[in-house]
Protein backbone atom coordinates (compact mmCIF):
# COMPACT_ATOMS: atom_id res chain seq x y z
CA UNK A 1 0.00 0.00 0.00
CA UNK A 2 2.44 2.78 0.77
CA UNK A 3 4.78 1.58 -2.00
CA UNK A 4 1.85 1.70 -4.34
CA UNK A 5 0.99 5.25 -3.19
CA UNK A 6 4.92 6.16 -3.89
CA UNK A 7 4.59 4.80 -7.32
CA UNK A 8 1.51 6.33 -8.03
CA UNK A 9 2.83 10.23 -6.95
CA UNK A 10 6.34 9.30 -9.51
CA UNK A 11 4.17 8.69 -12.15
CA UNK A 12 1.93 11.84 -11.88
CA UNK A 13 4.67 13.75 -11.49
CA UNK A 14 5.76 11.89 -14.79
CA UNK A 15 2.60 12.99 -16.39
CA UNK A 16 2.59 16.82 -14.94
CA UNK A 17 6.19 17.13 -17.42
CA UNK A 18 4.08 15.45 -20.20
CA UNK A 19 0.92 17.65 -19.91
CA UNK A 20 2.87 21.13 -18.98
CA UNK A 21 5.89 22.69 -19.69
CA UNK A 22 5.06 25.77 -17.89
CA UNK A 23 8.33 26.55 -15.73
CA UNK A 24 6.70 27.70 -13.13
CA UNK A 25 4.55 25.02 -12.40
CA UNK A 26 7.34 22.82 -12.86
CA UNK A 27 9.92 24.44 -10.43
CA UNK A 28 7.10 24.13 -7.83
CA UNK A 29 6.70 20.62 -8.43
CA UNK A 30 10.22 20.34 -8.21
CA UNK A 31 10.78 21.70 -4.99
CA UNK A 32 7.70 19.85 -3.42
CA UNK A 33 9.10 17.19 -4.55
CA UNK A 34 12.78 17.68 -3.35
CA UNK A 35 10.68 18.29 0.21
CA UNK A 36 9.36 14.98 0.04
CA UNK A 37 12.23 13.59 -0.58
CA UNK A 38 13.73 15.41 2.79
CA UNK A 39 10.55 14.43 4.56
CA UNK A 40 10.71 10.53 3.86
CA UNK A 41 14.62 11.10 5.20
CA UNK A 42 13.74 12.60 8.34
CA UNK A 43 10.92 9.74 8.93
CA UNK A 44 13.12 6.34 8.47
CA UNK A 45 15.33 7.92 11.72
CA UNK A 46 12.87 10.30 13.47
CA UNK A 47 9.69 9.24 12.97
CA UNK A 48 10.50 5.20 13.00
CA UNK A 49 12.89 5.00 15.90
CA UNK A 50 11.95 8.42 17.86
CA UNK A 51 15.39 9.55 17.27
CA UNK A 52 14.46 13.17 16.44
CA UNK A 53 16.84 15.23 13.91
CA UNK A 54 16.63 18.49 14.04
CA UNK A 55 19.79 19.19 11.50
CA UNK A 56 18.45 17.31 8.31
CA UNK A 57 19.47 20.16 6.53
CA UNK A 58 23.61 18.94 7.04
CA UNK A 59 23.44 16.06 4.98
CA UNK A 60 21.21 18.20 2.75
CA UNK A 61 24.08 20.83 2.66
CA UNK A 62 26.95 18.68 2.99
CA UNK A 63 25.18 17.08 -0.26
CA UNK A 64 24.65 20.42 -1.99
CA UNK A 65 28.68 21.25 -1.36
CA UNK A 66 30.43 18.00 -2.54
CA UNK A 67 28.25 18.83 -6.49
CA UNK A 68 29.40 21.81 -6.33
CA UNK A 69 32.92 21.06 -5.87
CA UNK A 70 32.95 17.77 -7.68
CA UNK A 71 31.75 20.23 -10.88
CA UNK A 72 33.76 22.95 -10.65
CA UNK A 73 37.00 20.94 -9.57
CA UNK A 74 36.80 17.65 -11.53
CA UNK A 75 34.25 18.73 -14.21
CA UNK A 76 31.87 15.56 -13.09
CA UNK A 77 28.99 15.23 -15.07
CA UNK A 78 25.42 16.13 -12.58
CA UNK A 79 24.41 12.21 -12.65
CA UNK A 80 27.66 10.92 -11.05
CA UNK A 81 28.41 14.38 -9.11
CA UNK A 82 24.61 13.71 -7.79
CA UNK A 83 25.60 9.71 -6.76
CA UNK A 84 28.74 10.74 -5.29
CA UNK A 85 27.33 13.59 -2.60
CA UNK A 86 25.04 11.36 -1.35
CA UNK A 87 28.16 8.97 -0.42
CA UNK A 88 29.74 12.09 0.86
CA UNK A 89 26.83 12.64 2.91
CA UNK A 90 26.99 9.46 4.36
CA UNK A 91 30.62 9.96 5.40
CA UNK A 92 29.96 12.88 6.77
CA UNK A 93 26.36 11.96 8.84
CA UNK A 94 29.09 9.10 9.82
CA UNK A 95 31.41 11.41 11.24
CA UNK A 96 28.45 13.59 13.59
CA UNK A 97 26.04 10.00 13.83
CA UNK A 98 28.71 7.57 15.27
CA UNK A 99 29.48 9.57 18.83
CA UNK A 100 25.64 11.43 18.88
CA UNK A 101 23.28 8.63 18.02
CA UNK A 102 24.01 7.21 21.83
CA UNK A 103 22.90 10.11 23.10
CA UNK A 104 18.74 10.42 23.73
CA UNK A 105 15.88 12.53 24.08
CA UNK A 106 16.98 16.44 23.99
CA UNK A 107 20.57 16.39 24.13
CA UNK A 108 20.24 14.21 20.46
CA UNK A 109 17.35 16.98 19.31
CA UNK A 110 20.51 19.95 20.34
CA UNK A 111 23.25 18.24 18.71
CA UNK A 112 21.76 17.68 15.37
CA UNK A 113 20.47 20.93 15.64
CA UNK A 114 23.44 22.34 16.18
CA UNK A 115 25.71 20.99 13.36
CA UNK A 116 24.09 22.45 10.88
CA UNK A 117 24.09 26.11 12.32
CA UNK A 118 27.87 25.76 13.25
CA UNK A 119 28.80 24.52 9.83
CA UNK A 120 27.19 27.52 8.01
CA UNK A 121 28.68 29.94 10.56
CA UNK A 122 31.67 28.49 9.81
CA UNK A 123 31.45 28.56 5.58
CA UNK A 124 29.92 32.20 6.52
CA UNK A 125 33.43 33.03 7.93
CA UNK A 126 35.62 31.36 5.07
CA UNK A 127 33.50 33.18 2.45
CA UNK A 128 34.41 36.63 3.94
CA UNK A 129 38.22 35.17 4.68
CA UNK A 130 39.26 34.15 0.82
CA UNK A 131 36.36 35.69 -1.27
CA UNK A 132 35.32 32.54 -3.19
CA UNK A 133 32.05 31.09 -3.14
CA UNK A 134 31.36 27.22 -4.46
CA UNK A 135 29.66 28.19 -8.11
CA UNK A 136 28.20 25.87 -10.28
CA UNK A 137 27.75 26.81 -13.52
CA UNK A 138 24.20 26.02 -13.62
CA UNK A 139 23.23 23.58 -16.18
CA UNK A 140 21.43 25.64 -19.12
CA UNK A 141 18.19 25.02 -19.55
CA UNK A 142 17.90 22.88 -16.77
CA UNK A 143 14.46 22.68 -15.68
CA UNK A 144 13.69 19.49 -17.19
CA UNK A 145 17.27 18.02 -16.20
CA UNK A 146 16.43 18.94 -12.82
CA UNK A 147 12.83 17.80 -12.46
CA UNK A 148 13.49 14.48 -14.32
CA UNK A 149 16.86 14.02 -11.15
CA UNK A 150 14.32 14.07 -8.36
CA UNK A 151 11.52 13.01 -9.60
CA UNK A 152 14.28 9.79 -10.24
CA UNK A 153 15.70 10.34 -6.92
CA UNK A 154 12.02 10.62 -5.27
CA UNK A 155 10.79 7.62 -6.72
CA UNK A 156 14.07 5.81 -5.72
CA UNK A 157 13.66 7.19 -2.12
CA UNK A 158 9.93 6.19 -1.51
CA UNK A 159 10.30 2.81 -2.78
CA UNK A 160 13.57 1.97 -1.35
CA UNK A 161 12.90 3.58 2.36
CA UNK A 162 9.31 2.13 2.31
CA UNK A 163 10.48 -1.21 1.58
CA UNK A 164 12.72 -0.48 4.74
CA UNK A 165 10.21 0.78 7.04
CA UNK A 166 7.47 -2.19 6.19
CA UNK A 167 9.75 -5.12 6.62
CA UNK A 168 11.26 -6.85 9.28
CA UNK A 169 14.11 -4.08 9.54
CA UNK A 170 11.08 -1.23 9.74
CA UNK A 171 10.03 -3.63 12.84
CA UNK A 172 13.43 -3.67 14.59
CA UNK A 173 13.83 -0.12 13.95
CA UNK A 174 10.31 0.40 15.54
CA UNK A 175 11.01 -1.49 18.51
CA UNK A 176 14.05 1.29 19.35
CA UNK A 177 11.18 3.67 19.46
CA UNK A 178 8.91 1.58 21.66
CA UNK A 179 11.58 0.31 24.23
CA UNK A 180 15.50 0.32 23.11
CA UNK A 181 16.48 -1.36 26.20
CA UNK A 182 14.31 -4.31 25.77
CA UNK A 183 15.35 -4.32 21.71
CA UNK A 184 18.72 -4.63 23.00
CA UNK A 185 18.03 -7.36 26.06
CA UNK A 186 16.37 -9.64 23.03
CA UNK A 187 19.98 -9.19 21.20
CA UNK A 188 19.16 -6.48 18.96
CA UNK A 189 22.60 -3.85 18.49
CA UNK A 190 20.54 -1.06 18.46
CA UNK A 191 23.61 1.19 17.61
CA UNK A 192 24.21 -0.95 14.31
CA UNK A 193 20.25 -0.22 13.29
CA UNK A 194 20.52 3.27 14.27
CA UNK A 195 23.33 4.03 11.84
CA UNK A 196 21.71 2.40 9.31
CA UNK A 197 18.15 4.48 9.11
CA UNK A 198 20.74 7.54 10.12
CA UNK A 199 22.99 6.89 6.85
CA UNK A 200 19.60 5.81 4.24
CA UNK A 201 18.22 9.22 6.10
CA UNK A 202 21.64 11.28 4.64
CA UNK A 203 22.39 8.96 1.73
CA UNK A 204 19.34 10.76 0.07
CA UNK A 205 19.07 13.96 1.81
CA UNK A 206 22.58 14.16 0.24
CA UNK A 207 21.55 13.27 -3.07
CA UNK A 208 18.52 16.02 -3.06
CA UNK A 209 20.73 18.44 -1.92
CA UNK A 210 23.01 18.16 -4.68
CA UNK A 211 20.27 18.67 -7.13
CA UNK A 212 18.68 21.95 -5.31
CA UNK A 213 22.47 22.85 -5.93
CA UNK A 214 22.17 22.37 -9.61
CA UNK A 215 18.76 24.06 -10.21
CA UNK A 216 20.08 26.90 -7.90
CA UNK A 217 23.75 27.40 -9.55
CA UNK A 218 25.00 27.87 -6.49
CA UNK A 219 26.38 26.12 -3.44
CA UNK A 220 26.55 28.75 -0.38
CA UNK A 221 25.77 28.71 3.53
CA UNK A 222 22.40 29.08 3.06
CA UNK A 223 21.88 25.46 2.18
CA UNK A 224 22.58 24.74 5.74
CA UNK A 225 19.67 26.94 6.64
CA UNK A 226 17.04 26.23 9.43
CA UNK A 227 14.43 25.56 7.30
CA UNK A 228 15.57 22.53 5.55
CA UNK A 229 15.87 21.11 9.15
CA UNK A 230 12.41 22.42 10.37
CA UNK A 231 10.14 21.97 7.18
CA UNK A 232 10.82 18.15 6.86
CA UNK A 233 9.68 17.66 9.95
CA UNK A 234 6.66 19.44 9.90
CA UNK A 235 5.74 17.41 6.91
CA UNK A 236 5.92 14.37 8.62
CA UNK A 237 3.95 15.91 11.59
CA UNK A 238 1.12 16.75 8.83
CA UNK A 239 1.29 13.38 7.14
CA UNK A 240 1.37 11.09 9.86
CA UNK A 241 4.95 10.56 11.72
CA UNK A 242 6.46 6.85 11.32
CA UNK A 243 4.54 6.14 7.74
CA UNK A 244 6.83 7.38 5.57
CA UNK A 245 4.00 8.13 2.73
CA UNK A 246 3.12 11.01 5.15
CA UNK A 247 5.97 12.96 4.88
CA UNK A 248 4.86 12.76 1.33
CA UNK A 249 1.73 14.16 1.79
CA UNK A 250 2.96 16.91 4.26
CA UNK A 251 4.84 18.14 1.33
CA UNK A 252 2.39 18.61 -0.81
CA UNK A 253 0.09 20.56 1.52
CA UNK A 254 2.89 22.69 2.99
CA UNK A 255 5.13 23.57 -0.09
CA UNK A 256 2.27 23.05 -2.55
CA UNK A 257 0.79 25.92 0.06
CA UNK A 258 3.76 28.43 0.51
CA UNK A 259 4.23 28.31 -3.78
CA UNK A 260 1.02 28.12 -5.30
CA UNK A 261 -0.40 31.10 -3.02
CA UNK A 262 1.90 33.26 -5.75
CA UNK A 263 -1.05 34.73 -6.96
CA UNK A 264 -1.78 38.27 -7.22
CA UNK A 265 -2.69 40.70 -3.62
CA UNK A 266 -2.00 37.59 -1.38
CA UNK A 267 1.49 36.58 -2.07
CA UNK A 268 2.70 38.51 0.22
CA UNK A 269 0.98 37.08 3.55
CA UNK A 270 1.38 33.28 1.80
CA UNK A 271 4.24 31.93 4.37
CA UNK A 272 1.56 33.21 7.26
CA UNK A 273 -0.94 31.52 5.77
CA UNK A 274 1.02 28.07 5.23
CA UNK A 275 2.40 28.36 8.73
CA UNK A 276 -1.18 29.53 10.22
CA UNK A 277 -2.24 26.14 7.97
CA UNK A 278 0.18 24.37 9.34
CA UNK A 279 -0.60 25.65 13.23
CA UNK A 280 -4.50 24.31 12.44
CA UNK A 281 -3.94 21.10 10.83
CA UNK A 282 -1.60 19.85 13.53
CA UNK A 283 -3.77 21.17 16.49
CA UNK A 284 -7.08 18.96 14.62
CA UNK A 285 -5.13 16.05 13.30
CA UNK A 286 -2.11 15.46 16.35
CA UNK A 287 -1.68 12.10 14.44
CA UNK A 288 -1.70 13.18 10.91
CA UNK A 289 -3.62 12.75 7.69
CA UNK A 290 -2.39 9.21 6.91
CA UNK A 291 -3.06 8.35 10.38
CA UNK A 292 -6.52 9.97 10.08
CA UNK A 293 -7.21 8.29 6.78
CA UNK A 294 -6.25 4.71 8.35
CA UNK A 295 -7.98 5.22 11.30
CA UNK A 296 -10.93 6.16 9.65
CA UNK A 297 -10.50 2.91 7.27
CA UNK A 298 -10.09 0.58 9.76
CA UNK B 1 46.71 40.14 27.04
CA UNK B 2 47.12 43.49 28.75
CA UNK B 3 45.48 44.27 31.94
CA UNK B 4 43.02 46.91 30.40
CA UNK B 5 41.57 44.30 27.77
CA UNK B 6 41.93 41.30 30.71
CA UNK B 7 39.63 43.57 32.68
CA UNK B 8 37.33 44.32 29.30
CA UNK B 9 36.96 40.60 28.22
CA UNK B 10 36.00 40.02 32.44
CA UNK B 11 33.34 42.88 32.60
CA UNK B 12 32.01 42.18 29.67
CA UNK B 13 31.74 38.51 29.42
CA UNK B 14 30.38 39.28 33.26
CA UNK B 15 27.13 41.68 31.55
CA UNK B 16 26.11 39.26 29.20
CA UNK B 17 26.21 36.35 31.35
CA UNK B 18 23.83 37.62 33.66
CA UNK B 19 21.40 38.35 31.05
CA UNK B 20 21.99 34.79 29.75
CA UNK B 21 20.93 33.52 32.86
CA UNK B 22 17.82 35.82 33.00
CA UNK B 23 17.12 34.22 29.16
CA UNK B 24 17.63 30.77 29.89
CA UNK B 25 15.89 30.65 33.26
CA UNK B 26 12.86 31.70 31.43
CA UNK B 27 12.69 28.84 29.28
CA UNK B 28 13.63 26.32 31.79
CA UNK B 29 11.43 27.15 34.81
CA UNK B 30 8.34 26.80 31.73
CA UNK B 31 10.21 23.54 31.02
CA UNK B 32 10.20 22.74 34.61
CA UNK B 33 7.26 22.93 35.34
CA UNK B 34 4.83 22.30 32.47
CA UNK B 35 7.12 19.60 31.16
CA UNK B 36 6.64 20.91 27.72
CA UNK B 37 9.48 22.51 25.65
CA UNK B 38 8.02 25.74 24.54
CA UNK B 39 9.14 26.33 20.66
CA UNK B 40 8.09 29.50 20.55
CA UNK B 41 10.31 31.12 23.47
CA UNK B 42 12.32 33.07 20.69
CA UNK B 43 9.81 34.15 18.83
CA UNK B 44 8.41 35.90 22.01
CA UNK B 45 11.52 37.28 22.36
CA UNK B 46 11.65 38.24 18.81
CA UNK B 47 8.09 40.11 19.31
CA UNK B 48 9.06 42.24 22.24
CA UNK B 49 11.68 43.32 20.71
CA UNK B 50 9.47 44.56 17.47
CA UNK B 51 6.69 45.64 19.56
CA UNK B 52 8.21 48.10 21.57
CA UNK B 53 9.56 49.67 18.25
CA UNK B 54 6.15 49.84 17.30
CA UNK B 55 4.65 51.03 20.50
CA UNK B 56 7.43 53.83 20.57
CA UNK B 57 7.71 54.97 16.76
CA UNK B 58 4.14 54.70 16.03
CA UNK B 59 1.96 55.18 18.88
CA UNK B 60 4.76 57.41 20.36
CA UNK B 61 4.75 56.27 23.59
CA UNK B 62 7.35 56.80 25.98
CA UNK B 63 10.04 53.90 26.11
CA UNK B 64 9.11 52.89 29.72
CA UNK B 65 5.27 52.62 28.67
CA UNK B 66 5.87 51.06 25.52
CA UNK B 67 8.53 48.42 26.93
CA UNK B 68 5.51 47.49 29.94
CA UNK B 69 2.75 47.66 26.67
CA UNK B 70 5.17 45.31 25.24
CA UNK B 71 5.86 43.14 28.71
CA UNK B 72 2.17 42.71 28.81
CA UNK B 73 1.23 41.87 24.98
CA UNK B 74 3.92 38.84 25.20
CA UNK B 75 2.44 37.79 28.57
CA UNK B 76 -0.63 37.49 27.20
CA UNK B 77 0.16 35.76 24.04
CA UNK B 78 2.60 33.33 26.21
CA UNK B 79 -0.78 32.53 28.14
CA UNK B 80 -2.77 32.43 24.79
CA UNK B 81 -0.27 29.52 23.87
CA UNK B 82 -0.07 27.75 27.07
CA UNK B 83 -3.68 27.66 27.16
CA UNK B 84 -4.69 26.79 23.61
CA UNK B 85 -2.00 25.07 21.97
CA UNK B 86 0.74 23.70 24.38
CA UNK B 87 -1.93 22.70 26.70
CA UNK B 88 -3.03 18.97 27.86
CA UNK B 89 -0.96 17.30 24.88
CA UNK B 90 1.86 15.13 24.35
CA UNK B 91 5.39 16.48 24.50
CA UNK B 92 6.15 16.08 20.88
CA UNK B 93 2.97 17.36 19.50
CA UNK B 94 3.78 20.34 21.93
CA UNK B 95 7.08 21.12 20.56
CA UNK B 96 5.35 21.15 17.13
CA UNK B 97 2.83 23.01 17.49
CA UNK B 98 5.08 25.63 19.46
CA UNK B 99 7.40 25.72 16.81
CA UNK B 100 5.32 25.81 14.41
CA UNK B 101 3.40 29.05 16.24
CA UNK B 102 7.08 30.13 16.46
CA UNK B 103 6.97 30.52 12.37
CA UNK B 104 3.28 31.92 12.56
CA UNK B 105 4.68 34.62 14.70
CA UNK B 106 7.62 35.29 12.58
CA UNK B 107 5.92 35.31 8.92
CA UNK B 108 3.16 37.42 10.96
CA UNK B 109 5.57 39.85 11.60
CA UNK B 110 7.65 39.96 8.39
CA UNK B 111 3.89 40.76 6.70
CA UNK B 112 3.53 43.39 9.13
CA UNK B 113 6.75 44.93 9.03
CA UNK B 114 7.07 44.72 5.24
CA UNK B 115 4.27 43.86 2.49
CA UNK B 116 2.27 45.44 -0.29
CA UNK B 117 -0.48 46.00 2.42
CA UNK B 118 1.81 48.12 4.49
CA UNK B 119 4.22 49.64 2.00
CA UNK B 120 5.38 52.77 4.49
CA UNK B 121 6.57 50.82 7.37
CA UNK B 122 9.43 49.02 4.82
CA UNK B 123 11.75 51.50 4.50
CA UNK B 124 12.60 51.55 7.95
CA UNK B 125 14.64 48.69 9.95
CA UNK B 126 13.04 47.92 13.21
CA UNK B 127 14.91 48.69 16.22
CA UNK B 128 14.70 49.24 19.88
CA UNK B 129 16.20 52.27 20.95
CA UNK B 130 18.61 52.68 23.66
CA UNK B 131 16.82 54.13 25.99
CA UNK B 132 20.18 55.02 28.66
CA UNK B 133 22.89 56.65 27.58
CA UNK B 134 25.60 57.06 28.27
CA UNK B 135 28.66 54.85 29.59
CA UNK B 136 30.32 54.39 33.07
CA UNK B 137 34.50 53.71 32.99
CA UNK B 138 34.77 51.53 35.81
CA UNK B 139 38.00 50.48 36.29
CA UNK B 140 39.61 51.04 33.45
CA UNK B 141 36.44 49.37 31.30
CA UNK B 142 34.08 51.79 29.68
CA UNK B 143 30.61 49.89 29.72
CA UNK B 144 27.44 51.58 28.46
CA UNK B 145 25.15 52.54 30.96
CA UNK B 146 22.45 50.31 29.65
CA UNK B 147 24.59 46.89 30.54
CA UNK B 148 24.40 47.97 34.27
CA UNK B 149 20.92 48.90 34.24
CA UNK B 150 20.31 45.80 32.15
CA UNK B 151 22.56 43.79 35.01
CA UNK B 152 21.12 45.51 37.98
CA UNK B 153 17.22 44.72 36.85
CA UNK B 154 18.30 41.00 35.87
CA UNK B 155 19.88 40.41 39.14
CA UNK B 156 17.19 41.76 40.48
CA UNK B 157 14.24 39.66 39.12
CA UNK B 158 16.35 37.09 39.68
CA UNK B 159 16.67 37.37 43.36
CA UNK B 160 12.35 38.03 43.07
CA UNK B 161 12.01 35.26 41.61
CA UNK B 162 14.11 33.01 43.74
CA UNK B 163 12.41 34.37 47.03
CA UNK B 164 8.91 33.72 44.94
CA UNK B 165 9.51 30.13 44.46
CA UNK B 166 11.18 29.29 47.70
CA UNK B 167 9.14 31.38 50.47
CA UNK B 168 5.95 32.08 48.95
CA UNK B 169 2.63 30.40 48.37
CA UNK B 170 2.53 30.68 45.23
CA UNK B 171 6.17 29.04 44.91
CA UNK B 172 5.46 26.62 46.34
CA UNK B 173 2.94 25.99 44.55
CA UNK B 174 4.62 26.21 41.34
CA UNK B 175 7.38 23.79 42.76
CA UNK B 176 4.75 21.36 43.87
CA UNK B 177 3.25 21.23 40.25
CA UNK B 178 7.17 20.85 38.88
CA UNK B 179 7.37 18.05 40.86
CA UNK B 180 4.22 15.82 40.70
CA UNK B 181 1.48 17.32 39.12
CA UNK B 182 -1.15 14.53 39.87
CA UNK B 183 0.04 14.67 43.78
CA UNK B 184 0.00 18.66 43.64
CA UNK B 185 -4.07 18.36 42.63
CA UNK B 186 -4.31 16.33 45.23
CA UNK B 187 -3.41 19.15 47.86
CA UNK B 188 -5.61 21.61 46.37
CA UNK B 189 -3.54 23.38 43.80
CA UNK B 190 -5.03 23.60 40.36
CA UNK B 191 -1.91 22.55 37.93
CA UNK B 192 -3.21 24.74 35.55
CA UNK B 193 -3.55 27.78 36.84
CA UNK B 194 0.17 27.07 37.88
CA UNK B 195 1.76 26.11 34.08
CA UNK B 196 -0.33 29.22 32.77
CA UNK B 197 1.29 31.75 35.62
CA UNK B 198 4.91 30.09 34.99
CA UNK B 199 4.44 30.84 31.01
CA UNK B 200 3.37 34.50 31.53
CA UNK B 201 6.48 34.74 34.26
CA UNK B 202 8.73 32.80 31.43
CA UNK B 203 7.68 35.23 28.24
CA UNK B 204 8.23 37.78 30.55
CA UNK B 205 11.65 36.84 31.25
CA UNK B 206 12.01 36.65 27.45
CA UNK B 207 10.86 39.89 26.87
CA UNK B 208 12.91 41.96 29.35
CA UNK B 209 16.09 40.33 28.19
CA UNK B 210 14.63 40.85 24.39
CA UNK B 211 14.42 44.62 25.34
CA UNK B 212 17.81 45.06 26.81
CA UNK B 213 19.64 42.57 24.21
CA UNK B 214 18.21 43.77 21.15
CA UNK B 215 19.23 47.11 21.60
CA UNK B 216 22.52 46.95 20.21
CA UNK B 217 21.30 45.29 16.95
CA UNK B 218 19.16 45.37 14.22
CA UNK B 219 15.85 43.61 14.58
CA UNK B 220 14.87 40.81 12.20
CA UNK B 221 12.25 38.30 12.68
CA UNK B 222 14.53 35.50 12.47
CA UNK B 223 16.85 36.36 15.55
CA UNK B 224 14.01 34.24 17.68
CA UNK B 225 15.85 31.07 16.98
CA UNK B 226 19.34 32.06 17.81
CA UNK B 227 17.87 33.00 21.42
CA UNK B 228 16.08 29.64 21.88
CA UNK B 229 18.80 27.78 20.71
CA UNK B 230 20.73 30.04 23.22
CA UNK B 231 18.79 28.89 26.08
CA UNK B 232 17.80 25.27 25.08
CA UNK B 233 21.56 24.89 25.20
CA UNK B 234 22.71 26.53 27.72
CA UNK B 235 19.60 24.19 29.50
CA UNK B 236 20.65 21.28 28.30
CA UNK B 237 24.72 22.29 28.81
CA UNK B 238 23.91 23.26 32.30
CA UNK B 239 21.82 19.67 33.03
CA UNK B 240 18.20 19.79 33.10
CA UNK B 241 16.89 21.24 36.40
CA UNK B 242 20.07 22.43 37.76
CA UNK B 243 20.14 26.08 38.38
CA UNK B 244 24.04 25.57 39.36
CA UNK B 245 25.10 24.28 36.31
CA UNK B 246 22.50 27.00 33.99
CA UNK B 247 24.36 29.99 35.64
CA UNK B 248 27.85 28.18 35.00
CA UNK B 249 26.57 27.19 31.44
CA UNK B 250 25.52 30.70 31.06
CA UNK B 251 28.44 32.56 31.59
CA UNK B 252 30.95 29.73 29.93
CA UNK B 253 29.14 30.82 26.79
CA UNK B 254 29.38 34.20 27.45
CA UNK B 255 32.74 33.97 28.62
CA UNK B 256 33.55 32.12 25.24
CA UNK B 257 31.84 34.40 22.69
CA UNK B 258 33.40 37.38 24.39
CA UNK B 259 36.61 35.93 24.56
CA UNK B 260 36.32 35.04 20.24
CA UNK B 261 34.86 38.86 20.22
CA UNK B 262 37.72 40.56 21.63
CA UNK B 263 40.87 38.76 21.35
CA UNK B 264 40.34 36.18 18.30
CA UNK B 265 37.94 37.52 14.98
CA UNK B 266 33.98 38.89 15.51
CA UNK B 267 32.77 36.85 12.85
CA UNK B 268 33.95 33.15 14.49
CA UNK B 269 32.21 34.34 17.93
CA UNK B 270 28.92 32.01 16.83
CA UNK B 271 31.03 29.16 15.06
CA UNK B 272 33.53 28.96 18.56
CA UNK B 273 30.21 28.96 20.84
CA UNK B 274 27.69 26.25 18.54
CA UNK B 275 31.08 24.03 18.49
CA UNK B 276 32.03 24.32 22.57
CA UNK B 277 28.44 23.60 22.50
CA UNK B 278 28.50 20.33 20.34
CA UNK B 279 31.67 18.99 22.01
CA UNK B 280 30.64 19.24 25.90
CA UNK B 281 27.25 17.61 24.14
CA UNK B 282 29.14 14.61 22.66
CA UNK B 283 32.08 14.38 26.28
CA UNK B 284 29.48 15.35 29.19
CA UNK B 285 25.88 14.27 27.54
CA UNK B 286 24.26 14.97 30.91
CA UNK B 287 25.24 18.07 31.42
CA UNK B 288 27.76 19.50 34.07
CA UNK B 289 25.51 19.32 36.84
CA UNK B 290 22.91 16.91 35.50
CA UNK B 291 22.53 14.05 37.20
CA UNK B 292 20.06 12.32 34.50
CA UNK B 293 21.53 9.17 33.70
CA UNK B 294 21.60 9.29 29.76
Amino acid sequence: MPILFVVVIAVLLVLVEAVTQNQFYLGVFTLITMYAVLAMSWDILSGVTGYLNFGLAFPFGVGGYTAAYLWTAYKIAPVEAIALSGLSAVFFGFLIGAPSLRLKGHYFIMVTLLVPIATSEFLDFALVQDGSIFGVNAVVNNTSFVYNASVVIFALTGIALCAVAYSRLGLVLRSIKDDEVSAQALGIKTARYKLIAFSLSNLFSGMIGAVYVFSNGVASPTNFGLLFSALPVFMCALGGIGTIVGGVIGAFILEGAIDFLRISYIQDARLLISATLLVVILLFFPKGIWGYVRGESK
Amino acid sequence: MTYVSFLSFFVLGLTLGIVYVLLSEGFALLYGVAGVLNGSYGALYMVVGYSTFLFFFYFKLGILASIFASLLLVAFLSYLIQKYIADERNTLDALFLTLAFAFVLQYLVSFLQCSSAFRSSCQYPAFVPVFINGSTTFLGVSIFNQYLVADGITIAILLALWVVLSKTKIGKAIRAVSQDKLAASLVGINPMRVILLTSVISAVMAGVSSVFLTSYQTLDPTIGWNIITLAFAIVVIGGLGSLKGQILASFILAYARVYVLLFYNPLLADFVSLALLIVVLLVRPQGIFGKEVV
